[in-house]
Order: C-alpha cells, then sequence, then structure tokens
C-alpha cells in the first residue's frame, strides 16, 4: 500500500492518466459484454428497419410528423437527419430505457459486482461507466437509424444531395443528450431498490407520460427548457422557413403531431414540399440542451447515493414476504418412520398430478407479492362490488388487469432466472404438464382479479362481459408465457402489456384492449383474440421444447 | 437395464465439440465420472438427463432411443444438475412437493416419501423455511432429495458434495452407497475422493473424450510400481517437475515430501502405495502430452 500511495504521489500526472485509461478500458469491456449478446445483432437490424421507415413516402398510410396539413420539408440531407434523429430520441426514452436497464442489477446477480466493489474503482467512476455503456448502446443504434436514413433520402430521391455534418449533427444535439439522460436513469433506477424491477419499468413509463405532457409542444409560449427531447427549437425553425416561402400559412392554426400516426386518408394526400436547410446552432439553441445534460448530471449523483456498493446480496426474484404456507403441510405426515438408509424410503406412486401442479404453479405465483398488493387487491374487490357497473367496466376492471401485470411477467421464465430449468426439464412430459399449470394459474389469477364484477356480470345476465374477460383471463397469460419463455426475461412482457394497457382498456382501443370491457368487441375482434390465445401457447410450447432439449 | 450411449457427440456453435466419439454403457452400480473442467462431463450429463440434444451418436435406454422417447428415461431418472436452482419463495417441503407433481407422483404418497428424505439428508428441521434463506450446502441437500423423490432408475449427480461441509459429504457418500445396487448410479466430480469411497467403476474424460474406462482396483495396479515419494530440498522442487511429473507436495520446514509417477525414480526415493489420484493424474497428463 505504501509502496501504491508514493508512486502515485510522484508521478500524479501518470496516475491521472492511469484513472482514464482504466475508465477507457471498463467501458470498452463494457461495450464489449453488450455487443456480444445474441439479441445485440437483431436490435441493430430493427434501428436499420425503424430509421428507414422513419421517413414515410408521399401516399404512405402513415406520417411520423405533421407540422402543417399541406407541407412537409423536402427529404434533404438536413430533414432526414433530424426527423430521423428526433424520433430516435424519443425511442432511447420510450424503448431504449428497457433494453439498457439491469446492467448494474446484473453485476449484482452474476457477483461481479462484488469483485468490482472490491476494488479501487470507486463508486461513481463505476456507474459513469455502466451509465457510458448504455449510451454507447445508443450510439450504436443512432448510426444505424443514420445509415438506413442517408439511404432512405436516395431511394426517395426528393433530394439526392449528401451533406454528412446537416444529417448527422442532429444526432449530436437533439437525440445525444437525450441518450445520455436515458442512460443516467437507467443506471439511477438500477441502484434505487424498488425501481429495480418491475415496478421501475411500470414507473419508467408514467414517468416518460409526465414528461411528455411537460414539453407543452402546443403551447407556443412556453418556456424552451420544457423542450427537453429537443423538437421544440426544431419545429419552431421549420415552421419559420415554411412561413417564409409559403406566407400564407403563417396565419394558419398550429397543428403538431410526431410519432407513428396511421390513417387511410394519408394514402390520398400528397403534402407539398418546401426546403429546410437545416438547423442552425447558436449559443441560444445549444443552451436548450444544456438542462437535459445537467439532469444527466444530478441522476448520476442520485445513482451514487442510491447505490449500496453491492453490500446488500440480491434479495432472491420472488422472494416470500410473508410465510403462508400450502394447506395440509404444518404436521408432519403421520405414520412416517425416520428412515435409517436410502433402502427404508417408502416408494412414491405415479398418479394424477395435474391438480399439484396447478396449486404449485398458483402458489409460485401468489407467494410472491407484499402484503400491500394484496391490501389493494382487497380494494379493488370493494370497489368492483360498491361501484356502478359502467365505472367498474371502465376504471376498476382495467385497473384490475393490470394489478398483477408483475406476477405474470415471472411465467415462462422464471425457470431460467431461478435455474431450475435442468430439473423440471428433465421431469416427464415437461411441456404438456408443467405448461398449461403455469398458464390457468396466470388465468385464475385474472379471474380472481376481477371477481366480484363477473360475479355481478353474471347476475345482471352479462354473459357477453363474462366472456370478454374470461378471453383475456386466457390470452394475458398465454401472452406473458410466450414473452416469458422466447425472450428469457421479463422485460417484454411488461413493457408490451404496459403499452397494450394504456392503449386498450385505458385509451379505448378496441383492437388492444383484452379485456373486451371499455369498447364493443366486433366478431373479428373476438376471434383475433382467441386466435391470439391459442397461437401464444402453441408459440410458447414450441420455445419450451426447445429449451427443454437445447 | 443399461443406459448405452453410441459414439456420441455434442458441438456448441462457436464452441466447437465439448463431446466427441464417447461410447459407454452404463449398468446398475455407480460409476464415478472424473474430469478435469471443461473436459465435457457436464454436457455429458445433461445429455443422458435428456436435457440436451447430442449432435451426433444416440443414447439407448433399454433398447429405446431417447431422442425419440425420451420420457421413457424421465419417468425413472433422477437428476441433480451443476447448477442446481430452486425458487426461493417456497419452503423446502413445498419445492420438494412441487417437483414430485412435476415428475407425475401421487400427491399423498409423495409426501410421506419427501418427510423421510427431508430427514435422510438433515433438513426436516429447516423444512418449513424459504429457501431462499438456504445456505448452499443446504439447497444442495435439497437437491439430492429431489433427485431421489420417485426412487430413480437411473440417478445422475454432476458435482453432488459441492458446498457440503465434511460432515455431510459422508453422509451422501453413504446415501450413494445405499442407493447402488440395482440402480445405474453417474456421479460426476473431480474430487477423486468422493469417487474412491462410493464408486464401483470409473471413467475418466478430457477434452470431451474418453480417457479411461475401469474398475478401480485395475486403475491401482496399472500404478503398482510407478508412484513414488522423495524428500528434496525446496529448491530441488522445480528441477524434479521438469524431469518427472510431480503430483502433490508436502512442505516440511525448507524440505519438501513429493509425490511423483515415473518409471525411472530418482536417487533416494522409495515406492508408495499408489490412488485413484495418482491414476488420474497421470491419466490426464499422458493425454495432455498425446494432444
Amino acid at each position: 500500500m505504501a509502496i501504491a500511495l508514493s508512486t502515485a504521489a510522484a508521478h500524479p500526472v501518470r496516475a491521472r492518466h492511469a484513472g482514464l485509461g482504466m475508465l477507457v478500458r471498463l467501458v470498452m469491456a463494457d461495450v464489449l459484454e453488450r455487443t456480444r449478446r445474441p439479441g445485440y445483432l437483431v436490435s441493430l437490424l430493427a434501428m436499420l428497419w425503424l430509421g428507414q421507415h422513419m421517413l414515410p413516402a408521399s401516399g404512405a398510410p402513415y406520417r411520423t410528423m405533421v407540422l402543417h396539413e399541406v407541407y412537409r420539408p423536402i427529404y434533404n440531407a438536413a430533414w432526414v437527419g433530424t426527423l430521423t434523429a428526433m424520433l430516435t430520441g424519443m425511442w432511447f426514452a420510450l424503448i431504449g430505457f428497457y433494453q439498457v436497464k439491469g446492467s448494474v442489477e446484473r453485476d449484482r446477480r452474476t457477483g461481479v459486482g462484488q469483485v468490482l466493489a472490491a476494488s479501487r474503482l470507486g463508486s461513481l467512476t463505476y456507474l459513469t461507466v455502466r451509465m457510458l455503456g448504455n449510451a454507447a448502446v445508443f450510439a450504436s443504434q443512432a448510426a444505424m437509424v443514420l445509415a438506413a436514413a442517408l439511404i432512405q433520402q436516395q431511394v426517395l430521391g426528393e433530394d439526392r444531395r449528401v451533406d454528412l455534418w446537416a444529417s448527422a449533427s442532429p444526432f449530436v444535439m437533439i437525440a445525444g443528450p437525450m441518450a445520455l439522460m436515458v442512460s443516467a436513469a437507467a443506471v439511477l433506477f438500477d441502484c434505487v431498490r424498488p425501481l429495480r424491477g418491475g415496478l421501475g419499468n411500470i414507473a419508467w413509463f408514467f414517468l416518460f407520460g409526465f414528461f411528455m405532457a411537460g414539453t407543452r409542444m402546443d403551447d407556443p409560449n412556453a418556456a424552451e427548457w420544457r423542450d427537453y427531447s429537443g423538437t421544440r427549437v426544431v419545429v419552431n425553425d421549420v415552421r419559420h422557413a415554411l412561413a417564409q416561402q409559403h406566407p400564407e400559412t403563417a396565419s394558419a392554426p398550429r397543428v403538431f403531431s410526431m410519432g407513428v400516426n396511421f390513417s387511410e386518408r394519408f394514402r390520398n394526400q400528397h403534402p407539398q414540399t418546401f426546403e429546410w436547410t437545416g438547423m442552425r446552432w447558436t449559443w441560444r439553441t445549444l443552451a436548450t440542451r444544456l438542462p437535459w445534460l445537467v439532469l444527466t448530471g444530478l441522476l448520476l449523483l442520485g445513482a451514487r447515493t442510491a447505490f449500496d456498493r453491492f453490500a446488500t446480496a440480491p434479495r432472491p426474484a420472488g422472494h416470500a414476504w410473508f410465510g403462508w404456507r400450502w394447506p395440509g403441510r404444518r404436521a408432519r405426515a403421520s405414520g412416517t418412520a425416520a428412515p435409517r438408509g436410502a433402502h427404508e424410503l417408502v416408494v412414491a406412486r405415479r398418479g394424477f398430478a395435474v391438480f399439484g401442479v396447478l396449486r404449485a404453479e398458483l402458489a409460485l405465483l401468489l407467494k410472491g407479492p407484499s402484503p400491500w398488493w394484496y391490501v389493494v387487491v382487497l380494494g379493488l374487490w370493494i370497489a368492483q362490488i360498491a361501484a356502478p357497473l359502467k365505472a367498474v367496466r371502465e376504471v376498476v376492471l382495467p385497473l384490475a388487469s393490470f394489478w398483477p401485470a408483475l406476477l405474470w411477467s415471472a411465467l415462462g421464465q422464471r425457470e431460467r432466472r431461478d435455474a431450475t430449468g435442468p430439473v423440471l426439464f428433465s421431469c416427464p412430459r415437461p411441456v404438456t404438464r408443467q405448461l398449461p399449470a403455469a398458464w390457468l394459474a396466470g388465468a385464475i389469477v385474472m379471474l380472481l382479479a376481477g371477481a366480484p364484477a363477473l360475479l355481478r356480470f353474471a347476475g345482471g345476465g352479462d354473459w357477453a362481459a363474462l366472456a370478454a374477460w374470461a378471453l383475456g383471463a386466457a390470452f394475458v397469460p398465454a401472452l406473458a408465457l410466450c414473452s416469458g419463455i422466447w425472450s428469457g426475461g421479463r422485460t417484454l412482457f411488461e413493457v408490451l402489456y404496459l403499452f397494450a394497457w394504456y392503449a386498450g382498456p385505458m385509451q379505448h382501443i378496441a383492437w388492444l384492449d383484452y379485456t373486451g370491457l371499455t369498447s364493443a368487441r366486433s366478431a373479428s375482434q373476438w376471434l383475433f383474440y382467441s386466435v391470439a390465445a391459442v397461437g401464444l401457447m402453441v408459440l410458447a410450447a414450441v420455445g419450451r421444447a426447445r429449451q427443454a432439449r437445447s | 437395464m443399461q443406459l448405452v450411449l453410441e459414439s456420441l457427440g455434442k458441438r456448441y456453435a462457436g464452441r466447437g465439440w465439448a463431446l466427441s466419439e464417447f461410447t459407454l454403457t452404463l449398468t446398475p452400480g455407480v460409476t464415478g465420472l472424473l474430469g478435469p473442467n471443461g473436459a465435457g462431463k457436464s454436457t455429458l450429463m445433461r445429455i443422458l438427463a435428456t436435457v440436451a440434444s447430442p449432435s451426433a451418436g444416440r443414447v439407448l435406454w433399454n433398447g429405446t432411443d431417447l431422442a425419440r422417447s425420451p420420457d421413457t428415461l424421465r419417468e425413472v431418472l433422477g437428476y441433480l444438475p451443476q447448477d442446481f436452482g430452486v425458487y426461493p419463495q417456497l419452503t423446502a417441503l413445498e419445492f420438494l412437493d412441487y417437483i414430485a407433481a412435476a415428475k407425475g407422483l401421487d400427491a399423498r404418497s409423495a409426501r410421506q416419501r419427501i418427510e423421510q428424505l427431508l430427514e435422510l439428508v438433515n433438513l426436516t428441521d429447516a423444512r418449513h423455511r424459504s429457501l431462499g434463506g438456504f445456505s448452499g450446502g443446504m439447497r444442495q441437500r435439497v437437491g439430492i432429495a429431489q433427485a431421489l423423490l420417485n426412487d430413480p432408475r437411473v440417478l445422475i449427480v454432476d458435482e453432488p458434495t459441492a458446498g457440503l461441509d465434511p460432515e455431510e459429504r459422508v453422509r451422501f457418500r453413504n446415501l450413494l452407497g445405499d442407493l447402488a445396487g440395482e440402480r445405474i448410479v453417474l456421479l460426476s466430480t473431480h474430487i477423486v475422493s468422493d469417487v474412491e469411497a462410493t464408486a464401483s467403476r470409473i471413467v475418466m474424460m478430457g477434452q470431451g473424450r474418453l480417457l479411461a474406462d475401469a474398475a478401480p482396483d485395475a486403475l491401482l495396479e496399472s500404478m503398482r510400481g510407478r508412484v513414488w515419494e522423495c524428500d528434496v530440498a525446496a529448491t530441488e522442487v522445480e528441477p524434479l517437475r521438469a524431469r518427472h511429473h510431480v503430483g502433490a507436495t508436502l512442505r516440511r520446514g525448507d524440505r519438501v515430501l513429493a509425490r511423483l509417477v515415473s518409471g525411472d525414480p530418482p536417487a533416494g526415493a522409495r515406492a508408495v502405495e499408489p490412488t485413484l489420484e495418482d491414476a488420474y493424474l497421470d491419466v490426464q497428463r499422458a493425454t495432455s502430452v498425446a494432444s
């Protein structure tokens, strides 16, 4: 130790450089680890596809940004780069967060964290490395989107002039700060215990919605610092260019939409184009990006405060919060003599074990949550009994369908998470015995979540509502099993379910309303959910059979 | 009752052959599978436990090809994998009940056997505790119990004594000895003393291939007259290693008692009784020299 200290003191410059080198090496190792995962290449290809589709041709049935009913900027180097950069930034916040979250938690689970914690690596340095690793993943995705945008610019052929700076700079100025902020937020969520798992995934979804509402894009007088996505400065500049080239548009009502908007009427509308040569980045426009860099730093410092330096062991996933036991297990089975050796063991007979597996699957689902989870279930039950039926259908049951989401997300992946796969898959009929039991347990949970309302529906003879909820109960665990088995984790289901729940039962988009209660369900929708439930189970079975003989 | 492995091979994408041209017939009794890390032991065990498919060759259980009908073996199989996992929120009793149901056992009779097995692995007092709070050794004992739930005809145990304290290790060895007889027991380990205490047959493997298959006595006989001990100064150990295959060394002050395998012993060396460890190290060394 003394030698190390005296060396550092004698060569302070070298020591500082060694620290920087160490940081680079750690980030490189982190990037290598992430890029060698099987899903990484797939995610890059997906970004290539996305990048191309962010620039819809005239006559396409969707638009990704609407600033005026008639006009849009011509697809030149500046606009393809800027539009894709803005959409990529949104992608990072909406989906990318879920892709990069979990890097600190992985170190905790694998034990690598213990090794790093025992080294001289500072906590803030470690968290910065993880944040930069997240950002590096985003950078590689952004590079793919940019490549796709440049190709699409040539394919669309509205203006084929190449200007790399005009196309690439928006990624640095607009998507960059967003990528850093989301990277830091993912690290913070990894460090705050309640936010590490599915609860964090849900919390981020709502936090993102809150931020989106906070940008107030429809308010021309809103403060520029609110523009965390970097969109406002661009939109204002584009509108300015439009007004200059087509003065009659200056007094037209402001229109703004960003994201994927499908409409058949877009097929017949061929917008007129005008030229926008790109952002001229001034100190003032650059300053609008600053708050988000500051926020990145604050999030990182927050993570540093919450980080326990792996001092606590990971709480086992699905850890029992309270100790209820399966019925009939408290007392030792009577008349069972203690064996003196293996030769004295009684032989268990083969029998009808379906209920045993189902009971065990139910216990696995229901033994994880805290007592508070059950208190909320009780509250939802009371609301289902006391509230008017309309409110029950439109508010209470959608909430009841969402509440067990974190229970379902364990389906299909806990064999991998808890490493019980080898034992379970070496049992007879691993696909036909255990998988249906897991699905049925998930369905029972959903039926129980809405049980009082279902009784009211039955009392009132509303069999359609009963059937709709039952179909939902078949569909949701099938989706969870399929997602869990094929992705190997719980995040895919959590994100899919969150979006479906928000768009379906909450926003009343009939095709996504898996409960079938908030809007009238057509025959084709009944068919869709029936086929989807069966199809997902078949896919889950195929995946499980593949796992069982991998 | 026999489990036949015919020219078995397993290839992993990007990692080459983990197992290659492996042919063996397993019959009742305890077979000890010895090999260094990365020798392909766990790959072989996973294939035999029907949780991995071979890339080449086939496994026959009493004449039935397991690729076509894995359940014929699964019905009578007990398997303890190397990385045995549990559901932490369940108690030991509940977990064993779950595995018993997954194995298709009748609930009532399974319950009796579970109680007895918990007694046998010394976990009766902990049977109502959540597995999340178990130590590594306790979890391993739950693993041993679950492997024995269905009174298996074929028992495949991969590193079963990892994490067990000496007392529990002896208890497990005795249990394994008790189980042998009308069962095929395949015990994979790199702890030679575990095999020495229980196995009636020893299979050694390295680099995915079968290196030796013999009874312990035959292996020891093959080493007779080739194992030596010599007392040398500490500074002479390295030159000794350069000329002979030195196994265990024991330091005593500035002297070292070295155990070596050699056909041409150094002066002053005295012949000693060979052990299975000598045989194991000799086979592995011969393989590495040949490759």
